[in-house]
């Protein structure tokens, strides 16, 4: 058996199958790490968003503005025209599958993972 | 060569094993609140045929059981006071029978007809219009009338009160019944596997491919989610909570789920969370139980015939049932729980 | 060695290939309690030195005495650990089995030396183990997320230890040549 660096040929080839091997599972899981907001106004997607860029969201709704702030993979509804602002005391949201609503601005933020934690929420 | 070939699709075969699995989830509003449909193993077709006859269910019900607009139960609603018989509509019929039920195997805790003490603190109107309690006095001439359930007689289609302070309201049960009838119907259309989730409060039947469907309940005070539980088969998780509806005056806090004994909003504990096969069940014993607060719940849980309950105490503490501990796992610290064997 | 006193002394006939066994499971079990102690930087990862003695093991002696090594490593191990039928030991001895079944698999392939050999072992090692972590342990997906970490690691120490193996081999020949 020759080798060159310490390899042979066989060698080699079982590598660069294991390199391959590795490459598909960081592509296949690598997508999960940074979550992805969805964010929908009466039902309808109106934005989806990137939880690794940290940025402000201004949804309109039948009631006014809702504001949604996404920072350090996290996202939040920073303010809200409703009465109850259940929404803004809900806080961060960062696990996949977490939802929050304000219902009366029709505003819901839904953090979709690939591999969501919870099928449901109950509360 | 071959071995090799296998020992890599061996490999590639325990790294598909993370891909996704075939769960689709649709949203909607409905019934005041966003209903979130989840189906597994059915394809875009026939998701959304089902998604749609959900979306159709429970905006009709939602019509027909509202207790203030004008529909089949305001009607009723209406007539009710005036004691004399009259013809009410058929479907009614069974939701009206499944409540006096649950509302004698509560001992009245829950008890449908609230109407008038609901709408004395403005709960009726969402959102609620800003404004003080109601006059205690009025509170507790509502109570002294004790409108109950016991005092609507049905006569085949024909109904009346004895107790011209009875105003039905089916809000304590309504969404469970209605997740009921939804899950019905989606079994008609040949769906096995789903969740049927109204604003936090769902029923699960069948599975994701065998795995049990991971239902999260939200901490109920702090953010995120408290515990986890693994549902399969036909399983219902009803939450009751003092967050879901209040309004605060003079910095007081008043929440919507009213104690039929006292006329005032139920005291000591912040959440109930029941998990039983029927939605309507379910969903009744979370709010009776709520109202029985946090010494004397496992007797009306025995009573009303609900085994798996969790209640969360104002100081933060959590009561479980024995049968309860075993379902759940918790996803964050927490105290202690005092586990309540059932009398 | 040879300090090993004879166990004939017992009554019981021990081959030569017992004592290599012997000599090369201890080796392992004492690098394996050394990593043990060794605090890692990156919890779970380690450099699986004694996977170099099996696969050495292996290449030197053949399979039966690879597979011992390999066994007695995580069993001796655990027991001087005191982690024998914990989780830890449940871990240590499903990535054992899944290395020890690619390196049968794969042995007799022909032009594959250390490194061919060590790096899907390595890499089968952390799956057999994540594998037991999930259907017994954490049944979560968001396990698999720290896998292509793993398997990187296990990459890079699987390489590593196979070019040592090579050495080791090359030293032994060329020892073996001048006597």
């Amino acid at each position: 058996m020759t080798r060159r660096y310490g390899l042979t040929r066989g060698d080699r080839w079982v590598l660069s199958a294991a390199l391959l091997a590795l490459a598909a599972a960081w592509a296949a899981l690598g997508g999960d790490e940074g979550g992805m907001a969805l964010v929908t106004q009466e039902g309808r997607v109106v934005a989806r968003l990137d939880l690794e860029r940290p940025t402000r969201l201004t949804v309109d709704g039948p009631l006014g503005q809702t504001v949604l702030e996404v920072a350090e993979g996290r996202v939040r509804f920073l303010s809200s025209p409703c009465r109850g602002q259940l929404c803004v005391h809900a806080g961060w949201l960062s696990q996949g599958g977490a939802f929050v609503a304000c219902l009366p601005n029709g505003v819901a933020v839904r953090i979709a993972a690939r591999s969501e934690r919870y099928d449901a929420i109950n509360f | 060569m071959i071995r090799l070939l296998l020992v890599l699709s061996l490999l590639g075969g325990l790294l598909s094993c993370q891909s996704p699995p075939s769960v689709s989830r649709h949203e909607f509003m409905a019934f005041g609140t966003l209903v979130s449909l989840s189906f597994y193993g059915l394809d875009g077709e026939a998701a959304s045929r089902a998604t749609a006859a959900a979306m159709e269910d429970f905006r009709y019900l939602h019509s027909a059981w509202h207790p203030y607009e004008p529909g089949p139960l305001g009607r009723v609603n209406e007539l009710l006071p005036l004691q004399g018989w009259f013809t009410y509509p058929p479907s009614l019929r069974p939701l009206l029978l499944r409540a006096r039920e649950l509302s004698r195997a509560s001992g009245g805790l829950f008890n449908p007809a609230i109407g008038e003490l609901v709408m004395l603190w403005g709960f009726h109107e969402d959102p609620r219009r800003e404004g003080p309690p109601p006059d205690p006095k009025a509170v507790a001439e509502w109570v002294a009338a004790a409108p109950s359930l016991e005092d609507v007689e049905l006569r085949g289609l024909e109904m009346r009160s004895r107790n011209p302070r009875v105003r039905l309201d089916f809000g304590a049960f309504a969404k469970g019944y209605g997740v009921d009838r939804v899950i019905e119907h989606l079994r008609e259309l040949g769906v096995e596997n789903a969740i049927v989730n109204a604003g936090g409060d769902l029923r699960a039947i069948g599975s994701k491919g065998g795995a049990p469907w991971v239902v999260g309940i939200r901490d109920p005070r702090g953010p995120g989610v408290l515990a986890r539980i693994a549902v399969s088969g036909d399983e219902s998780v009803f939450t009751s909570g003092d967050y879901e509806r209040f309004f605060e005056y003079e910095g007081r806090r008043y929440h919507h789920i009213l104690d039929p004994r006292s006329g005032y909003p139920a005291r000591g504990l912040v959440s109930v969370t029941v998990v039983a096969g029927e939605g309507a069940l379910a969903d009744a014993a979370a709010t009776a139980l709520m109202v029985a607060g946090p010494e004397d719940w496992p007797q009306v849980a025995r009573a009303m015939g609900v085994e798996q309950v969790m209640v969360i105490e104002e100081g933060g503490g959590i009561q479980l049932t024995p049968a309860m501990v075993r379902r759940l796992q918790w996803e964050k610290p927490v105290p202690e729980p005092r586990v309540r064997p059932l009398p | 060695m040879r300090s090993i006193s004879e166990p004939e002394a017992a009554g019981v006939a021990v081959s030569s290939l017992d004592r290599r066994i012997a000599g090369l499971a201890a080796l392992a079990v004492v690098i394996h309690l050394a990593e043990a102690a060794l605090p890692s930087p990156l919890p779970g990862i380690k450099p699986g030195l004694a996977n170099v003695v099996v696969l050495y093991a292996l290449l030197r002696h053949g399979l039966q005495v690879a597979l011992w090594v390999g066994l007695l490593r995580v069993l001796v191990g655990s027991l001087l650990l005191g982690t024998f039928l914990s989780p830890g030991f449940f871990l240590s001895l499903s990535g054992a089995v899944a290395s020890l079944a690619v390196l049968a698999l794969m042995h007799r392939l022909p032009g594959l030396s250390g490194p061919g050999l060590a790096v899907p072992a390595a890499m089968a090692h952390v799956m057999g183990q994540f594998l037991t972590a999930y259907v017994w342990f954490i049944p979560h997906a968001g396990l698999f997320h720290l896998l292509p970490a793993f398997l990187t690691a296990a990459l890079l120490f699987g390489l590593a230890g196979g070019l040592a193996v090579n050495r080791l081999l090359d030293r032994g020949l060329a020892r073996e040549g001048r006597a």
